[in-house]
């Protein structure tokens, strides 16, 4: 592999900013992404039709907690199978071995992938989030924007985190189908990580990031934006798993051969 | 790079860097978190999808719906299963907690008593079911948090369901003590203690409990107090 000619960390950060340029125009142009987004708008709207089945809160609080779990749910096929499809799109269609063979590092190259798709599901979250805030202000139900933007943001933390953890699975796996469904799983582990409790067998299980964290319907339902403090230590928190597994990742994908 | 390897590497690097992250854990609190108890339940009866976080008042919603659908089947069973299941998916609104525990505490018994039965057969039943009752109250206060409703909801069932006016006073005390309680809750402690032979209690509580209510609100029953109050400094002094 040849060694770049530029070096530096500028330097680096340019190519990483070059390639997750490229991933997000890709992941825009792709029809899953697409399809994923109108699904995830049309769940939201269906909201209202469901609303007749809610026997528990009031009509903006059910449409709130309903709008983020489609966001939630949604958000996590895409972070997992766009990850994936476009991993292993580049690398099937040659680009990877086309930018390595140019003065790009392995790690330069796995962090863009990672940094477009971290782009992607900003993007998807803030469309989503528009819609149902949207949603809520014509069924006239009062929407506290801070408190609604910290739980769509919380949301895109855990959306980021599945990534990371299908992209950690892409860099040795040899197929985006068994990617993405690891990818899921792995989700799915960081959901049920509260149940490991503090002692026990599964007490092992807490080296995993807990997505319960990460709950903005429950943030929503509080209805105050976390001190500052909190905040900082849940990206501080995030920051950590992400630095983490991309690096893992990075790791693995520099001794994969193609 | 065999992906043995990888794997292993990936567990020591996660064991080596993800314990230190634990500890930021304990500050992260954004939102109430559910206890794991709740989770566990959830996800070992059947909701696994409210268990990844999403869309819980529309899946605890139908849950409830097939409840209503079970009680009206009168299938004891199933209805008391969905009911714990519903909370389980979302412990947020106080409607599942109250209701569910009426259909535990109300109906339920009376679906299998049999008017041939012995007495003490039939209310061995109605106590069994109050106190299934009971402890899903109970689980409301550790998933909801302490609410007036819960209480009063408690107490209710320690007086008409086991006869236990001691137990309801104590719970009606507790309702007295949440913000929000209504005035009742307190108004009926007293009278609890003073049917427990405790007028010297009830008198000292009820006078607590006057500087609270408001002149100008009807519910808060101001002068009823205050002709409680006399009577029992009537009755204490006649001791």
């Amino acid at each position: 592999m040849t060694e770049p000619t530029r070096t530096g960390m500028g330097a680096s950060l340019r190519r990483i900013g070059l390639i997750a340029r490229h991933t997000l125009r890709e992941a825009l142009h792709l029809r899953l992404t697409r399809l994923i987004a109108l699904a995830g708008g049309g769940l939201v709207f269906s909201a209202l039709e469901l609303r007749e089945f809610n026997f528990g809160g009031s009509e903006g609080k059910f449409l709130a907690d309903f709008g983020l779990g489609a966001l939630g749910l949604s958000g996590m096929l895409l972070a997992a199978l766009a990850m994936a499809h476009l991993f292993f799109s580049s690398i099937a269609g040659g680009a990877a071995c086309i930018l390595l063979t140019r003065p790009v590092r392995r790690w330069e190259f796995v962090w863009g992938k990672l940094a477009g798709v971290f782009a992607v599901l900003a993007l998807f979250s803030a469309a989503i989030g528009l819609v149902l805030a949207g949603l809520l202000v014509w069924r006239g139900i009062p929407v506290a924007t801070p408190v609604f933007a910290c739980a769509v943001a919380v949301l895109w933390l855990k959306l980021s985190l599945v990534a990371a953890m299908t992209l950690l699975v892409c860099s040795y796996a040899g197929s985006a189908l068994f990617a993405s469904s690891a990818g899921l799983l792995l989700a799915l582990l960081g959901h049920l990580r509260p149940l490991a409790g503090e002692s026990g067998r599964l007490h092992w299980l807490r080296v995993w990031p807990d997505f319960e964290l990460f709950d903005g319907g429950a943030l929503l339902a509080a209805g105050q934006v976390p001190p500052a403090a909190t905040l900082l230590a849940v990206m501080v928190y995030w920051a950590g798993y992400v630095m983490i597994l991309g690096q893992l990742a990075a790791y693995a994908f520099k001794r994969r051969e193609f | 790079m065999s992906s043995r390897l990888i794997l292993l590497l990936t567990a020591a690097t996660l064991f080596a860097a993800g314990f230190p992250l634990r500890s930021l854990e304990h500050g992260l609190t954004i939102s109430r978190l559910r206890p794991a108890e709740q989770m566990a339940e959830a996800a070992g009866r059947g909701g696994p999808l409210a268990v990844l976080g999403g869309m819980r008042s529309l899946l605890a919603s139908l849950c409830w719906l097939r409840t209503n659908l079970a009680w009206e089947r009168r299938d004891a069973a199933t209805t008391a299963g969905l009911i714990e299941l519903t909370v389980a998916l979302d412990e947020r609104p106080l409607t599942f907690w109250l209701n569910g525990a009426r259909m535990l505490a109300y109906d339920l018994p009376e679906w299998r008593q049999d008017p041939l039965a012995p007495v003490a057969w039939r209310m061995s039943v109605n106590e069994a079911y109050a106190q299934q009752a009971l402890r899903l109250l109970e689980k409301g206060v550790r998933w909801h948090g302490p609410d007036a409703a819960l209480y009063i909801e408690m107490a209710n069932i320690h007086l008409r369901r086991r006869n236990d006016p001691a137990a309801a006073a104590r719970c009606y005390r507790l309702a007295a003590g949440q913000p929000g309680a209504p005035p009742y809750a307190a108004r009926i402690h007293g009278e609890l203690l003073r049917a427990l032979g405790r007028p010297e209690a009830a008198l000292a509580w009820l006078r607590q409990v006057l500087p609270g209510l408001r002149a100008d609100d009807p519910l808060a029953r101001r002068e009823v107090v205050l002709a409680r109050i006399q009577a029992l400094e009537q009755e204490v002094a006649a001791r």
